[in-house]
């Protein structure tokens, strides 16, 4: 079920992506980030850069999701440390 | 042990992430190099989201018109209110302009006498009390003693002292301006006296019957109102009675008056009576549909009495 939300989230940022609806899009990228991680947002990027043809000018998906990868994985650690001692907390 | 086998994952995680990074850096710049390839691929991998958007946009099936139909009665409805909203001020400043030249055809009287439109530039408390500063100077053929109207023959006073492109125009209502003026109602004649603040006063003897509301003309001046008496001072032991005036539109509210042409020349004594006369007259007019009414109303009542009599 949690695979499921998961595929389900991604595939929705792709479509709003193509759609052009990005805070929507954003929104769901920080909730995906939380849950899975970004690493799978970068092959995302990659698509959707080639689909606009980005590539023949700055592909600004990919570098955008590229850094945000490597802030989120530095983050997201201590985001879950933190979740889990309140966790334990309560 | 178990602290070194940590601190070996941590950097092992670390190594992971910058290594996945360059990677990511890796492939952009490939992208960059053969952008047609990447391009043809990609196109490739997102045909079902592509797929997903046409049936999105196009389909005839029943949820995406549905979506569709929400979407673009929003847009409609937020065309509408802003097409709305934009004929609501239009409408808004047709009527504005509507009555601002109705009044000024009003103030100006066009279709009577000539005179000179102008706005008032300064007012009290800018002035001192019953002082007006208007836009217009002897450039515009403005001359000293011209009646300032503000209707059609509504007169608050005279122009007092000209400059080329303004002018200051002395209300009646100034303290020390006094005119000869006419009371319509109580048939008199009596001096106008300013009072300050906006209001001037008229002092007649004891036993004439001035009434609220009686109208205070100023027959120097063709036409001339200059408004009605809105109290009256009674004290019977004393020999006069007053009745104070004040303006028809409070001064701050004076936005444009209309300046007569010719100065205001010492009417001869004959002239003022015939003036006088002619306002008499005017007020002895009645309207003869009702006089009509009530001499019939007369004849009817008088048969039915001879009757009954009978």
């Amino acid at each position: 079920m949690r695979q499921a939300l998961n595929i389900f989230i991604f595939l929705l940022i792709a479509f709003l992506t193509v759609q052009n609806h990005l805070f929507m899009a954003a929104l769901l990228v920080l909730i995906f980030t939380y849950r899975v991680g970004a690493l799978f947002l970068i092959p995302l990027a990659f698509c959707i850069d080639g689909f606009f043809g980005a590539f023949y000018h700055v592909p600004l998906f990919s570098i955008v999701v590229s850094v945000w990868y490597l802030i989120s994985e530095l983050i997201r650690p201590i985001l879950i440390l933190r979740s889990k001692s309140y966790g334990e907390a309560s | 042990m178990k602290v070194r086998s940590r601190h070996n994952s941590r950097e092992e995680r670390q190594k992971r992430i910058v290594r996945v990074f360059f990677i990511a850096l890796g492939f952009i710049l490939i992208g960059l190099l053969i952008p047609y390839v990447i391009t043809a691929v990609t196109r490739a991998v997102m045909y079902p989201i592509e797929a997903t958007q046409l049936w999105f946009h196009e389909s005839q099936a029943r949820l995406p018109m549905y979506l569709r139909g929400q979407t673009e009665l929003i847009n409609r409805i937020t065309d509408l209110e802003s097409k709305l909203a934009a004929a609501e001020s239009t409408d808004v400043t047709q009527q504005r302009l509507y009555t601002e030249n109705q009044s000024l055809r009003q103030l100006l009287s066009m279709d009577q006498h000539d005179r000179i439109g102008a706005a008032v530039i300064a007012r009290p408390n800018q002035l001192p009390y019953d002082l007006l500063e208007i836009d217009r100077g002897a450039n515009d053929g403005i001359k000293v003693g011209a009646p300032v109207y503000i209707g059609a023959d509504n007169v608050v006073g005279v122009v007092s002292q000209i400059a080329p492109h303004y002018s200051f125009v002395e209300l009646f209502t100034t303290p020390g301006f006094t005119a000869t003026t006419y009371i319509s109602g109580a048939n008199v004649i009596a001096t106008l006296e300013g009072y300050g603040g906006g209001s001037a006063r008229v002092r007649v003897p004891q036993g004439i019957p001035l009434k609220e509301g009686d109208l205070v003309h100023v027959p120097s001046i063709d036409p001339g109102v200059f408004g009605r008496i809105t109290y009256i001072e009674n004290h019977p032991s004393q020999p006069d009675q007053y009745g104070y005036i004040t303006l028809e539109k409070p001064i701050a509210s004076i936005s444009y008056v209309a300046v007569g042409r010719e100065s205001l020349v010492p009417a001869k004594p004959d002239v003022i009576e015939e003036r006088i006369a002619r306002i008499i007259k005017e007020s002895l007019n009645v309207d003869t549909g009702k006089l009509h009414l009530a001499s019939s109303t007369t004849v009817i009542a008088s048969t039915t009495a001879t009757t009954t009599i009978q």
